[in-house]
């Protein structure tokens, strides 16, 4: 499976794949995405990636162990959900707020912050996965 | 929340816990000297409780004068509350608890001395004694079980102190097995009574002579009354040990004295006890009650003082006589007679006086000197006066001689049984041979050691600290007031107590002046005696010759080796029946997996009638839904027909994707997404798995795996076929699908409703099954990294520091 080719283009692949990903998390409450499919494109990314060129290269592009980076994403959401108990409202109820970025309104929410959670643990937990079957035993 | 009357109580009912939680601190901080200080916190509930003895006494007397309850609403909607109830049964208790457990903590702490675990042992202690007051001060049967079954855990942790010994490490499990299997039938027991009688609380079903008779002939006239009373004797036989469960209680004497004192003798072996006397006036009084009770509490009485002879060492004899007076004790209660109840009210109150004094005269002979064995002992009255008269005193109560508290129980005990039928007969003649031969155990233990001659013991005897010696010495004492103010122990203890358990007033006269008036009962009491010192004088023939009878009876057979054979029983029958279902192979778990799912979906469709119509085929079909459809079939054929599994696993993902195709083409793009990249994850990560175990590249299996497979993965797929069928030609019911529409912008501030319900409306859903995909990741991981032979990966290690020439070296290989 390592060709030339394969392996020239799986990082340009691999990045174009996770910029998408960040996309479809980012477009996910208006139009089709969301974190949980973002994630599954993001993992594929890097199985690819490590499949041409192999997963310590992987490892040290996330720099983080995935398992981490999927007990990041569950805390953020875990902390989401509750920052809403503190406002007086029940538990995962959503806030909104919004934010002017370069002129821009962009309407900001703990919903958000919880679809990104979500996202990096599928992200994490898919990959780390992932990377540890594509290792290769060392005797 | 502590300042008014309920506060207070409930701070009584919890210090024991709060005390379990600093004693190892304090005991660490000053050692045994830990003991005074614990012990304040049970003589403070003693006097807390002892605080509401004139309103007790009062009981019954008038409307005026109903139980004493109070408590806290716990989970309103379920009827649980956290309440208690006091009236003279559970006063007396709760006084027998704290004001014996104020003495055993004392105790303990001289017994166990310099122990380098005393702080464990004074906190399950205090654990044990906070559940048992709990036992006998609930009102609602939720906390009574809790608190019941807490005694077991307590007490399997109490007898398995001495972790390190194997033999106390089977006597507690064997005590845990058997309360705990009791306490299953209890709880059954007590859900049975909640659903019959609609309550579940004793002092709303003892409120009133009225509801107690109405509950009473309710709970006798019901189908389940026979269930419900062996459901509930079943936990009280277990607890109180009776024949035939009664040989855990011998094989938990391996715990230190302090807890044989305490728990299986004083107080936690009496809470079966407590439980019938509890429910008597509301399940008492009839045929069955009357039958079983006597029968197994006669037979509990006699067995136990035959093989108390039977026994050498001193705290095995105690035992056993604990084991046969709990058989009197329910002897009586199933009697079912006015005076059978007062009966066994003060022999429960002077037993536990007498035998608490003799399990720590027990003790004290062991600490002192050495050992325990009744042959190995003699002459120590010289060098443990002390000692000796408190056992001597505690020894003429259990003999039921006067002075003591001890004689006017055994005399209330005749005065109960005696009339001129045979049943009465019989059990006034198994009254008298249990008592005559409990004289002997009682004065073997209190005279053997101290009289004759002195022998040498393994330790050079001398008196013991004064926090070994207090507990007999003062319960000896109390023993000889009760007795010899009988008008006041009965106006506040006994008569209280009696008309709890009776169900209506109940009036003890009896005082020393029984005495000077000759009756039948004096006599037989003269009988007891006699009988007494003629087996006492012959103590040597008579276990020699109990001896003989019972190996030749059981052959070395009892309840206990039954027990052994119970368990190895259970676990080789685990073994048999998990080696045939966990075969640790695969294939075997997928078969019986997917064979379950396929039988769970055509079963209720074919029990309940629910196949679906024929499908209508005669819609229009694009071009391109046809097309889509083709490749499906092709995927299929290809999977089907694969000649490696590498082709196998990716015409599979042909397939996943034609699936795909078919959701983005009927309006699912959200669907249609996350199916594209679940199969693509799939397709990898199946690949990576099929080289990762070396799998052999075709797949070869024999003609009859073929069929067995190909039939479950058929009925699978028609299965769910049929099933989808079904629940779409079913009634659709758009309400939520019309809600999400509806509310997913206005309260959502989304348009994608797909991503909407999962973020947000159904978030804490999501929130659940994130945690989940993290978890089987973990699992995963772990599984991935575990190899045969030994074999580590090391660049698997997210802590390891990025191995540059192994870098190079992975990349020159390429």
């Amino acid at each position: 499976m390592r060709t030339l080719i394969f392996k020239t283009a799986a990082p340009y692949l691999a990045s174009l794949m996770i910029l998408f990903s960040i996309f479809v998390l980012l477009r996910g409450h208006n139009e089709p995405g969301g974190g949980f499919i973002g994630g599954l494109i993001a993992a594929s990314a890097f199985a690819i990636y490590g499949i041409a060129n192999g997963v310590a290269p992987v490892r040290r592009a996330m720099h983080f162990h995935p398992m981490s980076v999927a007990a990041a994403g569950l805390l953020m959401s875990t902390i989401s959900g509750l920052v809403s108990v503190f406002a007086g409202v029940p538990f995962m109820t959503g806030l909104w707020g919004s934010i002017y970025f370069l002129g821009e309104k962009i309407k900001i929410s703990s919903i958000l912050f919880f679809d990104i959670g979500v996202y990096l643990v599928v992200v994490g937990a898919i990959a780390s996965i992932a990377l540890a079957l594509e290792e290769r035993e060392r005797e | 929340m502590f300042g008014d009357a309920n506060g207070m109580m409930m701070f009584a009912m919890l210090l024991p816990f709060l005390a379990a939680l600093i004693a190892p601190k304090l005991t660490q901080i000053m050692g045994s000297k830990a003991a005074w200080v614990l012990a304040l916190a049970p003589a403070f509930i003693f006097l807390h409780i002892a605080g509401f003895l004139p309103q007790v006494a009062l009981i019954g007397t008038s409307p005026d004068h109903p139980p004493i309850t109070g408590g806290y609403l716990w989970v309103p909607e379920f009827f649980v509350s956290f309440s208690w109830f006091i009236d003279g049964l559970s006063a007396t208790f709760a006084l027998l608890i704290s004001g014996i457990g104020t003495f055993i903590i004392l105790y303990a702490g001289g017994y166990l001395g310099g122990h380098a675990q005393l702080g464990r042992f004074f906190s399950f202690l205090f654990l044990f004694m906070g559940a048992m007051l709990g036992v006998v001060l609930a009102d609602s049967f939720f906390t009574f079980f809790i608190y019941w079954e807490l005694t077991s855990i307590t007490s399997f942790l109490l007898i398995g102190f001495n972790h390190k010994s194997a033999a106390s490490r089977r006597s507690a499990i064997q005590a845990l097995v058997v309360t705990g299997g009791g306490g299953l039938a209890l709880m059954a027991g007590l859900i049975v009574l909640w659903l019959t009688t609609g309550t579940n609380s004793f002092s709303f079903m003892l409120a009133s002579t009225e509801s107690i008779e109405f509950y009473n002939e309710y709970l006798t006239q019901s189908p389940f009354y026979l269930a419900l009373l062996l459901l509930v004797l079943g936990g009280a036989f277990t607890k109180s040990a009776q024949f035939p469960f009664h040989f855990w209680l011998p094989n938990a004497m391996e715990a230190p004295t302090p807890v044989s004192a305490f728990l299986h003798s004083a107080t936690m072996v009496k809470a079966g006890v407590y439980l019938l006397m509890r429910l008597n006036p509301v399940l008492g009084g009839t045929t069955e009650w009357l039958t079983i009770l006597p029968v197994f509490g006669g037979a509990t009485l006699i067995i136990g003082t035959l093989l108390a002879i039977r026994q050498t060492d001193l705290k095995l004899m105690l035992a056993y006589t604990t084991v046969s007076s709990l058989g009197l004790l329910v002897m009586l209660i199933g009697f079912g007679t006015e005076k059978a109840i007062a009966a066994a009210v003060l022999y429960l109150v002077a037993h536990s006086l007498f035998k608490g004094a003799l399990f720590m005269v027990a003790g004290i002979i062991d600490h002192e000197a050495g050992t325990r064995d009744i042959t190995k002992l003699g002459g120590l009255r010289k060098a443990m006066p002390i000692t000796f008269g408190a056992a001597l005193v505690a020894a003429i109560s259990m003999a039921g001689l006067p002075p003591l508290f001890g004689f006017l129980a055994k005399e209330e005990i005749y005065y109960a049984l005696i009339g001129a039928d045979a049943w009465s007969i019989a059990f006034t003649v198994i009254a008298i041979i249990g008592n005559g031969l409990m004289f002997v155990v009682g004065f073997a233990v209190a005279l053997k050691p101290f009289l004759g001659e002195k022998v040498e013991t393994p330790k050079h005897a001398h008196e013991g600290p004064p926090l070994l010696w207090l507990g007999p010495v003062v319960l000896g004492a109390i023993a000889v007031l009760a007795g010899v103010f009988s008008s006041v122990s009965h106006f506040y203890i006994s008569n209280p107590m009696s008309s709890a358990v009776w169900g209506e007033l109940v009036n003890i006269d009896l005082s020393l002046a029984a005495l000077f008036h000759p009756s039948l009962p004096l006599l037989l009491s003269a009988v007891t005696v006699a009988f007494g010192v003629l087996a006492y004088r012959n103590i040597d023939r008579l276990r020699t010759a109990i001896d003989n009878f019972y190996n030749w009876f059981f052959g070395g057979w009892g309840p206990d080796k039954g027990f052994d054979q119970f368990i190895s029983g259970i676990v080789k029958a685990s073994f048999a029946v998990t080696s045939r279902i966990q075969t640790g192979r695969l294939e075997v778990y997928m078969t019986i997996t997917f064979a379950i799912i396929a039988l769970s979906l055509f079963i209720p469709m074919w029990v309940y009638d629910e196949f679906p119509a024929m499908p209508d085929f005669t819609g229009e079909v694009n071009f391109y839904e046809a097309a889509i459809m083709g490749i499906l079939i092709l995927g299929l054929l290809a999977v089907i027909y694969a000649k490696d599994r590498l082709t196998a696993i990716v015409s599979l993902g042909i397939q996943g994707f034609a699936v795909a195709v078919l959701f983005m083409l009927f309006g699912a793009p959200d669907l249609s997404f996350t199916q594209f990249m679940v199969e693509t994850l799939s397709v990898v990560i199946l690949a990576l798995v099929m080289t990762r175990l070396k799998l052999t590249a075709a797949d070869h299996r024999s003609w009859r795996q073929v069929i067995v497979d190909g039939t479950v993965a058929l009925a699978c797929g028609v299965g769910f076929m049929l099933y989808l069928m079904r629940v779409t030609q079913g009634k659709f019911d758009p309400y939520l699908s019309e809600f999400f529409s509806a509310y997913s912008k206005i309260i959502a501030n989304g348009t994608n409703v797909v991503n909407v319900i999962l973020v947000d409306f159904r978030g804490t859903d999501t929130w659940g099954e994130i945690a989940v995909v993290m978890v089987a990741g973990l699992a995963v991981l772990a599984l991935v990294r575990i190899r045969p032979h030994g074999k580590v990966v090391a660049d698997n290690d997210p802590d390891a520091p990025v191995n540059e020439d192994m870098l190079a070296k992975a990349e020159a290989s390429k």
